[in-house]
This record gives structure tokens, sequence and C-alpha cells, in this order.
């Protein structure tokens, strides 16, 4: 009877240090795994569907022709190169075989810069977004030869917008272009300005 | 004496034999004890497998992830990322090409040939609807801006224009013959374009570009375009410039 008792005391008390020291700990440890594994399997999954994204876009990308992205480039280049709009707009006006009066550049507007918090540090990222250049025109020329211009500036390779645009009839305002003074007639003095783009990306 | 009697046989007494029935005891305590130590026992033993199974889980869905992670380049991502945001802003500011000569051509469909537009100006500001200004004069009545006023409600790009500065005075204008005084009407007229009218439609050149087919430079498509480009009405307003 004794032995019995002192058999079944044994037995709890070894289920119970079972218990408390081996399965309570192994079961907080199980619930962790799981979360763990819930996690990482989460992870897995967005990182394949992520990584099978970008595969898809590099494919595209890769599938856009040279010459398409060159074409994109001249469109929005990373920078405005003043020289090679100057250029473009004096090839135009040649183009028309009418001569340039003034040509001038502005400078340059920057896109306003970002400022992100990352890892508690505020930190001010390289300026991205669009930014411009405007450029002023004077010339003289007939009224047709004008439009002929802005429909081909409107066309031009690399993006050009008339910001600004003015004449007037050469009764009101006769500025000096032949040798008395006078424009020839069907004639007018115009004032364009023109604006160019450029995207500034981030070196990130 | 035998109580027997002679039988030499001995003889139960007559009485039944009792039975004595075994009392069955429940040792309640033996079967907790055994339930809680097998129990126990059994439960730590799968614990313990099943969380060796779990962390071989987890350490293959690391492994996973290290070889995901290994696939992904920085790079790639970064001109992805660059190109996206170069047809997206390319996107943008094609939606955003407006196009001038549609403004002369309305003026040209809607020019009063009793007026005379004396000079333009156009200005756009940050992408905003465009404003154009016309200052002009006419040498008869004030029925001629009235109905240069009807002319210009029927052109969807310029209804709505406002005349201001209207206003009667005395011009003189010289003659061979001599000084002749003639009544003017000033007024100017002023329009902010809705730039939905007078979106730019690519041409041949640009919408190659959007398609991402082989593109031709400016120049030729150019030439092309302006060969067909119908001259309706010009006359009438370089006249009236004139």
């Amino acid at each position: 009877m004794r032995y019995s008792l002192l058999t079944q005391v044994v037995f709890i008390t070894i289920a119970l240090v079972i218990i408390f020291t081996f399965i309570k700990p192994a079961f907080s440890e199980i619930k962790e795994l799981q979360d763990q594994e819930f996690i990482y399997s989460d992870a897995v999954a967005k990182a394949a569907q992520f990584n099978a994204r970008l595969q898809e876009l590099i494919e595209r990308r890769d599938s856009i022709s040279r010459a398409d992205l060159a074409v994109l480039e001249n469109f929005m280049p990373r920078t405005i190169d003043s020289l090679k709009v100057m250029n473009d707009i004096e090839s135009i006006f040649r183009f028309k075989n009418i001569p340039l009066t003034t040509l001038t550049a502005s400078d340059v507007v920057q896109p306003a810069s970002d400022v992100s918090f990352e890892s508690d540090i505020v930190m001010e990222s390289a300026q991205e977004g669009t930014n411009y250049q405007d450029f002023e025109v004077s010339f003289a020329a007939t009224y047709e030869d004008m439009k002929d211009l802005l429909s081909i500036i409107e066309m031009n390779a690399s993006l050009l917008e008339v910001v600004e645009l003015s004449f007037e009839s050469q009764n009101f305002e006769a500025t000096a272009v032949d040798g008395d003074g006078a424009l020839p007639n069907g004639m007018y003095n115009y004032v364009l300005n023109l604006r160019a783009y450029g995207l500034q990306v981030s070196s990130q | 004496m035998n109580p027997q009697g002679t039988s030499f046989i001995p003889q139960r007494p007559t009485q039944g034999k009792v039975k004595h029935r075994g009392v069955r005891k429940i040792y309640v305590l033996t079967y907790v004890s055994y339930v809680l130590f097998f129990g126990s026992v059994i439960t730590a033993g799968a614990t313990f497998f099943y969380s060796n199974i779990l962390e071989g889980q987890l350490d293959r869905q690391k492994n996973t992830l290290i070889a995901e992670r290994a696939k992904f380049d920085e790079s790639d991502m970064g001109s992805i990322r660059q190109l996206d945001n170069r047809l997206n802003t390319a996107r943008q500011r094609m939606d955003m090409h407006i196009s001038v000569p549609s403004i002369f051509t309305a003026l040209e469909d809607s020019a009063v040939q009793s007026l005379q537009f004396v000079s333009f100006s156009y200005k756009r500001d940050n992408d905003l609807a465009p404003l154009i200004a016309l200052t002009g004069t006419s040498d008869n009545t004030f029925n001629s801006i009235l109905f240069q006023r009807e002319v210009l409600q029927t052109n969807p790009i310029l209804s709505g224009a406002t005349f201001t500065e209207v206003a009667l005075g005395a011009t003189s204008n010289t003659a061979d013959e001599g000084s002749v005084t003639q009544n003017l009407i000033s007024f100017e007229l002023t329009k902010e374009v809705d730039p939905s009218l007078i979106k730019y439609v690519p041409s041949s050149a640009v919408r190659s570009f959007e398609g991402f087919d082989q593109t031709d430079t400016m120049d030729a498509s150019a030439e092309e375009g302006f060969e067909d480009e119908e001259q309706i009405s010009e006359e009438a307003i370089e006249t009236d410039f004139q």
C-alpha cells in the first residue's frame, strides 16, 4: 500500500516536472516557431512574387529596342543640354529659312527637393523630378511661316513647349529689321518662349 | 462418537458455501498518476519531434528567402524604376502638351473680316490653361464686334472669349492724299483656352515613339505633315493682322 502510494506520488511529480520544465516551454517555443514560420513563408511568397514581377519587367525592358530607348532619352533627357536645345531651335529655323534675331537661354529650374525619414534620420534625397529651362527666341517672319514653325516645334524629338508667344502688327510697332527700319510687308516680329524639359533621377 | 453418524466420509455442514465477493478497489490516484505520467512523456516526445520538424521547416524557409534575395538585383530594380519614372513623366508631359497652331486655326475660322487684329499674345504658366489676348480695331460700328462675339461663341475653342477695353476713339491714318481722320473702335479679346480642346495630337513620328516602334526624327515627318496641312482661312487672318 505504501509502495503503491509512493509510486503514484513519484509518477505525478515526474509528470509535473516534465510538464513545467519541458512541455510548457516547448509549447511556447512551438508557438514562436509557428509564428516565425508563418512570417518567413509569407516573406518567401512575397519575395518570389516580387522577383517574378521584376523578372517580367526586366523582360519588358529588354524588349524595348535601343533605338526606342534613345528616343525616350532624347524626349525626356536626364539633364537639359542647353546647347543641344539651342542647336535644335536653330535647325528648325534654318529648315524654314527664317533668320533668328536672338536666342537666349534662362537658368535651369530644378525640381523641389524631397525630404524623407529613414531610420530616424532626416535625409534630403537627391532632387528627383522634372526640371525645365526656358529659351527665348525672337525672329521676324510671316504669319504662315510662324505657324509652320510652331507646328515643327511641337513635334520636335525633344519636347519643346510654347509657354509664351507675342507679336504685333507692324502698323503699331515697326522694329528695325531691314535697312530703312521697317519690316517687309507681311512680316511680323515675334517673341517666342520655349520650354525644354528634363527628368532628374536620384542616384539610388 | 461420531457426530456425523457412521459415515466415514466427512460431510460438510449443510449450510451453503458463502462466497466472499472480492472488493474492487478503484485507485483514482493511480489512474491519474499513470495518465499524467505517460501523457506527459508522450506529449514531451511529440512536442520534441514537432518542434524539430518546425525548426527544419523554418530553416528551409530561411534558405528559400536567402535564395530569393540572392535572385534580386538592386541595379535591375533601379533601372526599371528609372525607366518607369521616365515613361510616366514622358506620358504626362505628352498629355499636357498642347498645340498652339490649333488656336490660330480656330481664330482663322472665326475671324470676322471687318475687324483688324493688331496684336496677339499667348501665355501658359505651369501647365495651366493658356491665356490668349488679342487687341484689335474695328473701323465700322459696334455691330462688327457684336457679330465677332457671336461667331466666337460657335467655336468650341474660343467660345466664352471676353471683349474688354472697348473704346471708341479718333485715330488718324496717313494716306497719300493727305491726313484722314477715322473713328476706330479698339478692343481687347481675352480667352483662357481649355487645354483639353487643343491637345497635341501626335504625328506619325511621335506615335511611333509611343508605340515603341521604329521612330523617325522630326525633320522628315515634319516636311510631309506640312505638305498636307490645310491653309483654310490663313489668308483671312493674315490680312487682319496687316
